[in-house]
C-alpha cells in the first residue's frame, strides 16, 4: 500500500472549468469604476427609482465613508473600490420566458443548468446577469395563492409599502462598513413574500452570474414567510476567472413569522477573483424555523456568517455548512445563531475541507441572552485538512447570559487518518474507494440537505477521482 | 521578536488582527520609580535588562479591554518592596545568572498586554529566581500578601536543568483593592519536570498573571491555575513546546461572585513532534460576576503526532452572570489529534434530586454540587501544602456559604 502521505491530493481539488467560461463582455450600460455620490444617482435614475430609495442610498453612503474597514476577518487591503464598476446592466430586457433571454446569457445559464432544473425540480427561478435580473419566473398556480416573486427593483416599485417596511431594518446599513456599501449600490436581487399557511411545495432559486472583469455584484434578496408558511429558496453563484478583482458584497434578509418554516440553500462558487463579503440574516418569531444550508467553495477572500435571530419564543435554527479551501483561498466562515426568547434551539454543524494550501476558517458565535431562559445550543466544528500545505482554525465565541441553558460546543481538526483506510481496506474496499468513502462520509450532512439535483452537482465539484495519483 | 499570543497568518495571507485601544494614565510609573528600584538592584545584567525594557513600556498606554470592562489603568503609588516570602532554596533576583538573564531575554512574549508584561520587567518589587541542578527534586513557595500599600510587581525566572523535578507554589491573599501585575518565565530542559500552583485569592483587585513556559524534550509541565475572584483578574499563560515529545496538562479552576471579572487566556503552541498538550478548565460563577474563558491551541507545520485537546466546563449560579467561552483551534499541521470542547450549564436536576432524596436542603445539595467541582484541586494542593490548601477551601467554602445560606 502506498503511504497515504505520498497520494497527490491536488486530485481532489474542485475542478472549476464547468464555471471557467466567459461571454463577449456586452452590456448596456455601466458606471465608471470608482465609488461617488454620482455614481449612485446614476444608478437610482437607471432604476426609475423612487425618492426613498435614491435617499435611502445616499444615506448609506455617507456612512460608508466615515466607516471603517472590519476589525477581523480576512485581509482587505488590497481590495481597491476605486477600480471596481459598481453597476453594469446587462444587454437584456428583463423577461419571464427563457425564450426572450438573448442568446449567450441564456447559454450561460443552460450550460450552468438553471433552465433545465427549473423544469425539474423548482417553483420558481430568478436569474440575475452582472447587475440585474434577466429572467423571473414563477409557476402560476403559486401566484395565485398569493406567493410573490419579484426581483427587487419591480418590487420596490409595485409593493412599496412591503419593501420599505423590511428593507435594510435587519441589516441596517450602520451594522458594517460592507452592509452600507451594500445600501448604496445594491442592485438586482429577489423578493419573496409567501402569505399566511400557504406552503410552497418545491424550492424557489436565484442564481447570480457575474460575466464581467472588475465589476461588483451586490444584489439584495428580501423574504417574507408570512405566519405558517413554509417555504425552500436555493442561492447559486459562479462567475469566470478575471486577472482583476472583483467584488460581490450581497445581502439577504429574511424574516420568519410565527410558526413559519424557512430553509436556504447556498452553493456559492465565485471565481479566485472574487472578494466575497456577503451578510446574511434571519429573524425568527415565536415557534418558527431556520435552516440554512450552506456550501462556501469558491471565491479569492471570504468573510460570510450567516445569522439567524430567534427573537420569538420556541424558535429553531439549524445551519449546515461546508466550506472548502483550495489553493489561493482563505475563507473565513462561521454560524451566528442569537437566542433571545424562551425555549429556542440551535444546531450548527459546520465542516470545512482545507487543500492545496488553502485556510479554513471557522468564526462562529452563538449567544444566550438573559430572556433565553431553557435555549438549548449544539455546535459541532469539524475540519479536514487533506494535505499539510493547508491550515484550518476554529475559533467560536461561546457566550450565555442566563443561567438556565444547555450549550455545548466540540470541534475536531484532523486528516484523513491511517486508520479509517486501513479498517475500510480491511472489509475489501480499495484505497481509493476507501478515501473516497470517507470524503463523502464528511460532506454527507450538507449533500444530503441540497435537492437531490445540486447533491448531485455538489459531488461532482468536489473530484473525488484519485485513481490516477496512487496508480 | 517575541512570542505572541496569536499567530493570525498562513502563507502569503494575513488575517486582520484587533489592535487594542490604549489609554495614558497620569499615574504611570517614569524615571523616578526606575531610579529608586534600581538602588535596590546590584546585578548589573540585570539594571541593563530593565533599562533596556523601560524605552519600550514608556511609549505604551495601558489597554482598554471592552469584555473585561477595563478603561485603562491606574498603578498605586510605587512601593519598593512588596509584602513577599520566598522559600529558602530559592534565589532573589539579585542571585540571578547569565543563563537566567538570557532566559528573560530569550523568552519574551506579549502577555494579556505587552504594557503590563513590561511593567513586570521594568518596575518588579518582588521576584525569584528558581534554578536547579540536574536529578534535584525540591518544592519551593512564593507567597505574597497584597492590599493598597502593597501592589505586587513580581518577576520569576525558573531554570530548570536536565532530569529534574521542581514543584513551585505562587500564592497570593488580598487584603483588598489592590493590584497584581506579575511575569513568570520558565525553561524546561529536557526530562525535566515542573508542577506550577497558582493560588491567587482576590479582593477587589485588579491582576494580570504574565507566564510563559518553553517545554524541552520529553519534559513534563502540570499547572494548576486556580483564580478566586478579583475586580479584573486576567492570568494569561502560553506554553512553547519546541522539543520532541513534551508534556503539558493545564488544569484552570475559577470562581466569580458579585461584579468579579476573569479574562483568562491560555494558549498551547506545538512546535515539534509527539507533543501532548490539554486544558482543562472548570469554573463556577454567581451573582453578577463575569468570566471570559480564552483557550487556544496552536499546532504548527512539522508537529507531528501531535496531540491536542482543551475543554472547558462552566456552571452558572446566577441568571445575572455572564461566560464568555472561546476555545479556539489553530492548525497548520494535519497529521494531528486535535479536539476542543465547552459547555455551559446550570446545576443537574437530577443530580440536585438525588442528593434531596438524600437529606439534603436544595441549597446544600447546590452548595455541594457547586463545592465538588474545585475538590480535586483542593486536594492536588493538599498534596503538597496543607496550609495553602486550607486557606483556598476556606475561601472557597466562605464565597458559597454566602451563596447557598438557607436564611
Amino acid at each position: 500500500m502506498k503511504d497515504i502521505n505520498e497520494i497527490n491530493y491536488e486530485e481532489l481539488m474542485i475542478n472549476q472549468s464547468k464555471f471557467d467560461f466567459r461571454n463577449e463582455a456586452k452590456y448596456a450600460y455601466k458606471t465608471p469604476p470608482g465609488l461617488n455620490e454620482k455614481v449612485i444617482r446614476e444608478i437610482s435614475e437607471a432604476k426609475n427609482e423612487p425618492k426613498w430609495m435614491l435617499e435611502h442610498r445616499l444615506q448609506a453612503f455617507k456612512i460608508f465613508e466615515n466607516y471603517h474597514e472590519p476589525n477581523f476577518g480576512v485581509d482587505i487591503r488590497k481590495l481597491d473600490l476605486s477600480k471596481i464598476v459598481a453597476y453594469m446592466k446587462p444587454d437584456a430586457k428583463k423577461s419571464n420566458s427563457w425564450d426572450e433571454v438573448p442568446e449567450e446569457i441564456k447559454d450561460t445559464f443552460e450550460k450552468l443548468g438553471i433552465p433545465e432544473a427549473e423544469r425539474k425540480a423548482l417553483a420558481g427561478v430568478g436569474a440575475q446577469y452582472d447587475s440585474e435580473v434577466v429572467y423571473q419566473h414563477i409557476q402560476k398556480e403559486l401566484n395565485d395563492l398569493g406567493v410573490i416573486f419579484l426581483d427587487m427593483e419591480t418590487a420596490v416599485k409595485e409593493f412599496p409599502d412591503l419593501v420599505k417596511e423590511y428593507f435594510m431594518k435587519l441589516v441596517p446599513s450602520h451594522n458594517h462598513r460592507y452592509a452600507a456599501l451594500h445600501g448604496a449600490l445594491w442592485s438586482g436581487g429577489s423578493f419573496l413574500y409567501v402569505p399566511k399557511g400557504v406552503k410552497v411545495p418545491l424550492p424557489l432559486q436565484a442564481y447570480f452570474r457575474m460575466n464581467n472583469p472588475g465589476m461588483s455584484q451586490l444584489e439584495h434578496t428580501l423574504i417574507i414567510a408570512d405566519e405558517g408558511s413554509e417555504v425552500e429558496f436555493i442561492e447559486g453563484c459562479s462567475a469566470p476567472f478575471y486577472n482583476v478583482t472583483n467584488l460581490h458584497a450581497g445581502m439577504v434578509e429574511i424574516y420568519v413569522k410565527k410558526g413559519a418554516k424557512m430553509k436556504y440553500s447556498t452553493i456559492q462558487n465565485w471565481s479566485k477573483n472574487t472578494y466575497n463579503l456577503n451578510t446574511k440574516r434571519a429573524i425568527v418569531d415565536e415557534e418558527g424555523s431556520m435552516e440554512w444550508v450552506s456550501g462556501s467553495l469558491g471565491s479569492f477572500k471570504t468573510m460570510l456568517y450567516p445569522m439567524t435571530i430567534l427573537r420569538g419564543k420556541g424558535a429553531k435554527n439549524s445551519s449546515v455548512t461546508l466550506t472548502y479551501a483550495g489553493p489561493n483561498q482563505h475563507l473565513d466562515t462561521g454560524s451566528k445563531v442569537f437566542h433571545l426568547a424562551p425555549h429556542t434551539s440551535s444546531i450548527v454543524n459546520a465542516r470545512s475541507i482545507s487543500v492545496g494550501g488553502g485556510w479554513a476558517f471557522y468564526r462562529g458565535w452563538v449567544k444566550i441572552g438573559e430572556n433565553a431562559k431553557g435555549a438549548k445550543s449544539s455546535v459541532e466544528c469539524s475540519a479536514l485538512m487533506l494535505d499539510n500545505k493547508s491550515k484550518s482554525d476554529t475559533v467560536p465565541l461561546i457566550e450565555v447570559f442566563t443561567d438556565d441553558a444547555d450549550v455545548g460546543h466540540e470541534a475536531r481538526i484532523g486528516r484523513i487518518s491511517e486508520e479509517q483506510i486501513y479498517y475500510l481496506m480491511s472489509r475489501g474496499l480499495s484505497e481509493i474507494d476507501a478515501k473516497n468513502m470517507i470524503v463523502r462520509g464528511f460532506i454527507e450532512p450538507l449533500v444530503k440537505e441540497l435537492p437531490l439535483e445540486y447533491a448531485l452537482e455538489l459531488n461532482k465539484l468536489i473530484n473525488l477521482e484519485v485513481e490516477s495519483s496512487i496508480g | 521578536m517575541y512570542e505572541k499570543a496569536l499567530i493570525l497568518r498562513h502563507d502569503d495571507f494575513f488575517a486582520t488582527e484587533w489592535k487594542v485601544p490604549e489609554i495614558e494614565s497620569e499615574k504611570d510609573y517614569g524615571l523616578n520609580e526606575l531610579n529608586k528600584s534600581n538602588d535596590l538592584y546590584t546585578n548589573n545584567k540585570l539594571i541593563d535588562f530593565r533599562m533596556n525594557r523601560y524605552e519600550e513600556y514608556s511609549k505604551m498606554g495601558f489597554p482598554k479591554w471592552k469584555r473585561a470592562k477595563l478603561n485603562g489603568f491606574d498603578p498605586l503609588d510605587y512601593f519598593l518592596n512588596a509584602n513577599s516570602i520566598i522559600s529558602e532554596n530559592l534565589k532573589g533576583l539579585n542571585e540571578i545568572d547569565e543563563e537566567g538573564i538570557e532566559i528573560l531575554k530569550e523568552m519574551d512574549f506579549d502577555g494579556s498586554n505587552r504594557k503590563f508584561l513590561l511593567m513586570t520587567d521594568v518596575f518588579f518589587n518582588s521576584g525569584f529566581y528558581l534554578k536547579t541542578q540536574e536529578n534535584e527534586n525540591n518544592t519551593y513557595f512564593v507567597e505574597s500578601v497584597i492590599d493598597e500599600k502593597n501592589p505586587l510587581y513580581n518577576l520569576g525566572v525558573i531554570n530548570l536543568a536536565e532530569n529534574s523535578k521542581a514543584v513551585l507554589i505562587r500564592f497570593v491573599n488580598s487584603n483588598g483593592n489592590s493590584s497584581n501585575i506579575s511575569s513568570l518565565r520558565a525553561k524546561l530542559k529536557e526530562n525535566s519536570e515542573l508542577t506550577l500552583i497558582n493560588i491567587n485569592l482576590y479582593n477587589n483587585d485588579i491582576s494580570t498573571d504574565n507566564i510563559f513556559f518553553d517545554v524541552g524534550k520529553n519534559a513534563v509541565l502540570t499547572v494548576y491555575d486556580i483564580n478566586i475572584g478579583g475586580k479584573v483578574s486576567a492570568p494569561h499563560i502560553i506554553t512553547r513546546m519546541a522539543s520532541d515529545e513534551g508534556k503539558v496538562n493545564i488544569y484552570p479552576y475559577y470562581l466569580s461572585q458579585d461584579e468579579e471579572v476573569l479574562d483568562m487566556f491560555y494558549l498551547i503552541r506545538y512546535y515539534a513532534p509527539k507533543t501532548f498538550g490539554h486544558i482543562l478548565g472548570h469554573g463556577v460563577l454567581m451573582d453578577s460576576s463575569r468570566v471570559i474563558f480564552r483557550g487556544n491551541i496552536d499546532i504548527k507545520k512539522g508537529a507531528k503526532e501531535a496531540d491536542a485537546g482543551e475543554q472547558d466546563f462552566n456552571l452558572v449560579l446566577s441568571d445575572k452572570a455572564r461566560v464568555m467561552a472561546y476555545p479556539s483551534l489553530y492548525v497548520d499541521e494535519n497529521d494531528v489529534t486535535a479536539g476542543h470542547a465547552a459547555s455551559v450549564g446550570s446545576i443537574d436536576e437530577d443530580m440536585l434530586y438525588y442528593m434531596m432524596t438524600r437529606g439534603y436542603s436544595k441549597n446544600q445539595a447546590k452548595r455541594e454540587i457547586a463545592f465538588g467541582i474545585f475538590e480535586p484541586a483542593i486536594s492536588f494542593v493538599e498534596e503538597y501544602n496543607s496550609k495553602y490548601a486550607g486557606e483556598l477551601k476556606n475561601v472557597i467554602e466562605k464565597r458559597f456559604d454566602r451563596e447557598f445560606s438557607d436564611s
